[in-house]
C-alpha cells in the first residue's frame, strides 16, 4: 500500500477545484492523476523523473483537499514527495531593515511604497526589501531553518505590512503580527486567491505560486490566461498575482499600484 | 506529424494520463498493476479550426483519434488506444454569451460541468443538469454520451437541454447543427450519443433556467419496490413535473441508512468505531471486505432477509406558487406512504455528489465496484429489476436505486461490489446485460456505451446500425474517429413482434405515418388522450419543442426485412438516436405518450399580444397541456389532479385573468418551423426559447 492509493482510485473529483488542471487543460495535472504517478513511483513502476514532473504540477493551494470528502491530505503528501524529488536552491539572504519604525513594509519587487504608506497612515514606516518573497519557495521543504530564523529575528517586535502572497505566507508561518496592504487601504472588493484560499471562482490560484511557475512555466502562463478570461476584474490584492497576470498580458493593478497611483 | 502549430505533447506523463477513463474495469486493472495502452500523442486544440486540422491530419495518416474531455466515462469510451492520438478538449474553455432573452447559453466543450454551473449561478441561472459526476466531467462529454442529471424529471436529460452544436468532422469540416444550423435534422440526434465516433463536439448552445425560488424535498417509506414504482408512476403521469423522484431499493435503503438522520457531530456506532480503528492496520484494511465479497450469494440472501422497506425521496423546485400547488397534490398521491419528513431529502441533497467517494474503499479492500443504469417502460421495470439482480447475485452484492423517471418509464441504477479478477468482472457484465435485453429493457440510460456496452447496444440497435454507418460514411469515411466504440459488428437479435403495452405504460402505439386523428382515436379506445398531439410524426426537432414534450418513445420497423425495435426505455442513451432514421422505413410504428382522460381545466382570455403572454406563462414554471392562440384568443389548459390549482395560478398571471371554458385538446404544429416575434400574426406555437411560426 502507498499513501497515494485512495487518491489514485478516486474518480478525479477534485479536478473541478484544481486550478492547475483547469487552467492548463492537462489531464496529467489532475491531482488524482498526479497521485497515480506517485503511487507507481513508490511501487518502483515509474521513474523519479516522471514523478518529479507530476509532483510539480501543483501550486500548493490546498483546493483539492478542501473539496475532498475523505479529507485526503494530498497537498501535504505532494510537499513530502517534492522534498524527495526536487533539489531546492538557497533563499536570498535576509536584507537589513531600512529605517526605524514599529511598522515595516515588505517590498517584494522594484517598487518602493513604504514612504507612500507612511504618508497615508501618518505613521513612520520602515522597509524590508526581498526579491524572493522572503524565501517562500523553500518554506515547505523544511530545510533552510537558519534563513527563516533570521527572517523571524529581523522582524520580531515589528508589525509587518505585506502586499504579496509569498511574503505573507512566510510571515504567517513564523507567527509574526502582520497586515495586508489592501486591508489598510480599505480595498475590500479585490480578487486574490492567495488571500482567500479555496476553490472560489474562477480558480483557487492564477498560477503565480508553488512549484508550478518554476518547473512548468508554460502551464503557469496558461493558468494566468485562463484566469483573465474568466475574471476580467482589474484589481488584485496580491502583488505576486498581479505581476504574474501582467506577464500574461493582463491589465491588472495590485494594492501597491493603487497606493502609488493615489499618492 | 500533424499540425505542429497546435499545442500537443508526446511526453509520457501526458500520454499516460490520457490512457484511462473511469471505467472500473480499467481501474481494477490499474490497481492490480496493469496499464492501459498508451496513445502516441495528446493534442489540445484551442478552437474549431485547430480541432479540424488535427482530425484532417489523422484522417490523412489513418491514425485513430480518441476525443477526451475529463475522462469521466465509466464504459471505456475514452480509454487509450495504442498508436492513437488523444484529442483533449480541455483547452476549449469559453463560456458565454448568455442570451437572457431566449434563455440560452453558449459554452465550449471542454468546460468542466461545475464551472459552467458556477458561472450560470453567478448570473441567476442554472443549466438544470446536475449529474453526480458534475465535478469531474465536461459539457462536451455530457452531450457525447447523452448524460442525465439528478433533476432530470423536471429539466430533462442532457440531450433535452442542447439546442445547437458545432462539431468538427474529418470529412465534412466544421458543421453547425440544431438551432441556426443547416445540416439535416437527424444528424443532430445521431451525433448526440456518438461518443466521438462521428466527430468532436466543439461548442454547444444550451437551455438555461432561472435559479429556483423554492426547493421542497421529503422522504417517504414504502413497503417494497413494486409499491414504490406505482407511486412514482402516479407522480410522473400526473404531470406535476417533480425535480427529484429517487427510490432506493430495500438493500440500498438498509446499507445506506438513508432513512435515519445523520448523527449530530458525525458520531458513529460501536461497530463502525471498532472497524475504523482496526482498519488503521494496512494488512487488515485490504481484507475487511474479502469474506463478504467472496460470498456474494450468501450476502445477498442475508441482505434480502434483513432489508425491508424502501426510501422514496421526492422533490419539487422552481416558482414558489407552482411548487406549492404541485406539493399539495403530490402529498395526496403519496398518502399511502409513510411520511419521513424533510430529513432524508435534505440528507440526500447535501451529499448528492458524495456517492462517488464511496467506490474507492471497495477497491482498496480487495474488491471491485461498478454501476449499471438501464431503462424500460413502467410495466417492464419490475421485471428488469428482478432479472438483473438475479444475474448479478452470483458475482457481487447488488443494490439499486431509481433516480430518472418520466411519464413513460424510468431508469434503474444498479450498484454492485464483488471480488475477483477481470474475468469475473467481465462475466458479471455479460450476464447482467443479457438479462436486461431478455427482460425488454435498454442497456444504457445515461452512462453511454463506450466499449463495455458496445456489443449489447449494437445488438439492441440491430439493423438500424445501417443508419449510423451511413452517417459515418459521410462524416468519417476512413473510420478514424474513436473506432471500436459504441457500434460494433454483431449478429442481430430478432426483437420479435412489437411488445404488448400495459395500461400503466402511458403509451399507445400507432403507425408513424398515421395522422393525429388516427393516433387520437387509438388513444381514445384505451380511454386516453395523446399527451403531445403533434400534427404528424416525426415531431419538430428538439429546439422547436419544449423539452418535456417528448413526441415518441419506441419506434419499430423492418430494415432489409429484419425487424428492428428502438427506444426500449425512455431517454435511452444506447448510442446515437436512430429513431428518426428508422421512422422513415415502410410500416414504421411508434409509441407515443398518452394520458387517461381525467381532471382537466381550461381558461381563455383576450389579451394584447397573446403569444407574448403565453411565453411568459411557459417561463413561469407552468407546463400547460394546451397553450395556443385561436382567433386571437389565448387558450391555456391543464391536465391531471393539479389542473385546477395550476389554472388558478395561470389565471393570476394573465392580464385580466382567464375565463374558464370547456377543455379541448389542441394540435401541436409539425413540419418546418422558425422562431419569430411574439407579435407576428403567423405565430403558431411557443417554447421556452420563444414563439414559432411555420417556415414556408
Amino acid at each position: 500500500m502507498t499513501e497515494f492509493d485512495t487518491c489514485m482510485l478516486c474518480p478525479r473529483l477534485c479536478r473541478a477545484a484544481c486550478p492547475v488542471a483547469t487552467g492548463s487543460g492537462r489531464e496529467a495535472a489532475v491531482p488524482t492523476q498526479i497521485a497515480g504517478v506517485l503511487r507507481s513511483w513508490r511501487r518502483g513502476e515509474a521513474s523519479a523523473d516522471l514523478a518529479r514532473q507530476a509532483a510539480t504540477l501543483c501550486v500548493d493551494c490546498g483546493a483539492c483537499q478542501d473539496l475532498c470528502h475523505l479529507h485526503r491530505p494530498l497537498p501535504e503528501l505532494l510537499r513530502e514527495a517534492r522534498q524527495e524529488l526536487c533539489s531546492s536552491t538557497a533563499p536570498e539572504p535576509v536584507r537589513p531593515i531600512e529605517g526605524e519604525a514599529d511598522w515595516v513594509a515588505v517590498e517584494f519587487d522594484d517598487r518602493s511604497w513604504a514612504s507612500a504608506l507612511a504618508r497615508r497612515l501618518r505613521r513612520p514606516m520602515a522597509r524590508l526589501r526581498t526579491r524572493d518573497g522572503l524565501g517562500e519557495a523553500v518554506l515547505a521543504t523544511g530545510a533552510h531553518e537558519g534563513h527563516f530564523r533570521a527572517v523571524a529575528h529581523r522582524l520580531r517586535g515589528l508589525h509587518v505590512v505585506v502586499a504579496d502572497g509569498a511574503s505573507a505566507r512566510v510571515v504567517a508561518h513564523l507567527g509574526l503580527p502582520h497586515s495586508w496592504l489592501h486591508d489598510l487601504l480599505g480595498q475590500a472588493d479585490g480578487v486574490c486567491s492567495c488571500v482567500a484560499s479555496g476553490s472560489e471562482a474562477p480558480m483557487a490560484c492564477c498560477g503565480a505560486r508553488g512549484p508550478l511557475p518554476v518547473h512548468h512555466p508554460d502551464d503557469a502562463q496558461r493558468m494566468a490566461a485562463h484566469w483573465l478570461r474568466r475574471e476580467p476584474g482589474r484589481y488584485h490584492h496580491d502583488g505576486r498575482c498581479a505581476a504574474h497576470l501582467s506577464a500574461a498580458g493582463g491589465d491588472v493593478v495590485d494594492a501597491v499600484g493603487m497606493l502609488l497611483e493615489a499618492s | 506529424m500533424g499540425p505542429t502549430t497546435v499545442r500537443h505533447s508526446d511526453e509520457g506523463i501526458d500520454r499516460r494520463a490520457a490512457s484511462r477513463d473511469l471505467w472500473p474495469g480499467g481501474t481494477l486493472e490499474a490497481w492490480q498493476g496493469g496499464s492501459a495502452p498508451l496513445p502516441d500523442r495528446v493534442w489540445w486544440p484551442n478552437d474549431a479550426a485547430e480541432v479540424l486540422s488535427v482530425l484532417e491530419a489523422a484522417r490523412d495518416a489513418g491514425i485513430p483519434v480518441v476525443p477526451y474531455g475529463a475522462g469521466s466515462g465509466v464504459c471505456g469510451g475514452a480509454r487509450g488506444r495504442e498508436g492513437s492520438w488523444v484529442l483533449d478538449t480541455k483547452a476549449l474553455q469559453g463560456i458565454g454569451p448568455l442570451d437572457e432573452g431566449r434563455r440560452l447559453v453558449t459554452v465550449e466543450a471542454g468546460v468542466n460541468g461545475q464551472h459552467l454551473e458556477d458561472w450560470l449561478r453567478a448570473r441567476g441561472y442554472t443549466a438544470g443538469h446536475s449529474p453526480s459526476s458534475i465535478w469531474c466531467s465536461t459539457v462536451g462529454g455530457w452531450a457525447a454520451a447523452r448524460g442525465a442529471g439528478q433533476f432530470s424529471s423536471k429539466y430533462g436529460v442532457f440531450e433535452d437541454m442542447v439546442v445547437a452544436m458545432t462539431v468538427a468532422t474529418p470529412d465534412r469540416g466544421v458543421i453547425r447543427l440544431g438551432l441556426g444550423g443547416s445540416e439535416p435534422l437527424e444528424w443532430f440526434d445521431q451525433i448526440l450519443g456518438s461518443e466521438g465516433t462521428l466527430g468532436v463536439i466543439v461548442e454547444l448552445t444550451l437551455r438555461v433556467w432561472p435559479v429556483p425560488e423554492k426547493r421542497w424535498l421529503r422522504g417517504y417509506a414504502v413497503p417494497d419496490v413494486p409499491a414504490a414504482l406505482e407511486l412514482m408512476r402516479s407522480l410522473m403521469q400526473a404531470e406535476l413535473w417533480p425535480s427529484v423522484v429517487r427510490l432506493y431499493d430495500p438493500v440500498d435503503t438498509r446499507i445506506g441508512g438513508k432513512t435515519r438522520p445523520k448523527k449530530e457531530g458525525g458520531g458513529q456506532g460501536f461497530f463502525r468505531r471498532w472497524l475504523s480503528r482496526v482498519e488503521q492496520l494496512p494488512a487488515v484494511r485490504q481484507r475487511t471486505l474479502a469474506l463478504p465479497l467472496a460470498l456474494p450469494t450468501m450476502v445477498n440472501q442475508l441482505l434480502d432477509g434483513v432489508a425491508t422497506g424502501c426510501l422514496l425521496v421526492v422533490g419539487f423546485e422552481g416558482d414558489h406558487e407552482v411548487v406549492d400547488a404541485s406539493v399539495g397534490v403530490a402529498r395526496q398521491l403519496l398518502s399511502s406512504a409513510e411520511d419521513l419528513g424533510e430529513g432524508p431529502g435534505k440528507r440526500w441533497f447535501q451529499s448528492r455528489h458524495a456517492v462517488s467517494f464511496k467506490l474507492m474503499p471497495v477497491f482498496e479492500r480487495g474488491g471491485f465496484a461498478d454501476t449499471m443504469e438501464v431503462a424500460g417502460r413502467w410495466s417492464r421495470l419490475p421485471v428488469i429489476y428482478e432479472a438483473v439482480r438475479e444475474a448479478v447475485r452470483p458475482y457481487a452484492v447488488v443494490m439499486a436505486h431509481m433516480s430518472h423517471v418520466y411519464p413513460e418509464g424510468g431508469c434503474i441504477y444498479f450498484s454492485f461490489a464483488g471480488k475477483g479478477d477481470r474475468e469475473v468482472y467481465d462475466r458479471l457484465w455479460a450476464d447482467a446485460l443479457e438479462a436486461v435485453l431478455a427482460a425488454g429493457g435498454t442497456v444504457t440510460h445515461h452512462h453511454g456505451v463506450g466499449s463495455l456496452k458496445a456489443q449489447a447496444a449494437s445488438r439492441e440497435l440491430g439493423p438500424a446500425i445501417e443508419g449510423a454507418r451511413a452517417l459515418q460514411d459521410l462524416l468519417d469515411h476512413g473510420r478514424v474517429m474513436n473506432p471500436g466504440r459504441v457500434l460494433v459488428d454483431v449478429p442481430f437479435d430478432d426483437p420479435g413482434e412489437p411488445p404488448t403495452l400495459h395500461p400503466s405504460d402511458g403509451l399507445v402505439r400507432a403507425p408513424v405515418r398515421a395522422g393525429l386523428s388516427e393516433r387520437a382515436a387509438t388513444a381514445a379506445t384505451a380511454g386516453h388522450e395523446v399527451m403531445w398531439p403533434y400534427e404528424h410524426l416525426p415531431a419538430p426537432p428538439r429546439w422547436h419543442r419544449a423539452p418535456w414534450q417528448q413526441p415518441w418513445v419506441e419506434v419499430t420497423a423492418k430494415v432489409d426485412g429484419q425487424r428492428c425495435l428502438l427506444g426500449r426505455g425512455p431517454r435511452s442513451a444506447a448510442g446515437p438516436d436512430l429513431r428518426t432514421w428508422l421512422a422513415d422505413r415502410d410500416g414504421a410504428e411508434a409509441t407515443v405518450g398518452a394520458v387517461p382522460r381525467g381532471e382537466r381545466w381550461m381558461g381563455r382570455a383576450t389579451v394584447d399580444e397573446p403569444w407574448a403572454v403565453a411565453l411568459s406563462l411557459l417561463r413561469s414554471d407552468l407546463r400547460p397541456a394546451v397553450l395556443d392562440v385561436v382567433d386571437g384568443e389565448l387558450l391555456v389548459g391543464f391536465r391531471g389532479p393539479a389542473a385546477d390549482a395550476y389554472g388558478v395560478i395561470a389565471s393570476r398571471r394573465v392580464p385580466g385573468g382567464l375565463t374558464p371554458t370547456p377543455y379541448r385538446a389542441r394540435p401541436l404544429p409539425s413540419g418546418p418551423l422558425c422562431y419569430c416575434s411574439a407579435a407576428d400574426p403567423d405565430a403558431v406555437a411557443v417554447t421556452p426559447i420563444g414563439v414559432l411560426k411555420r417556415d414556408v
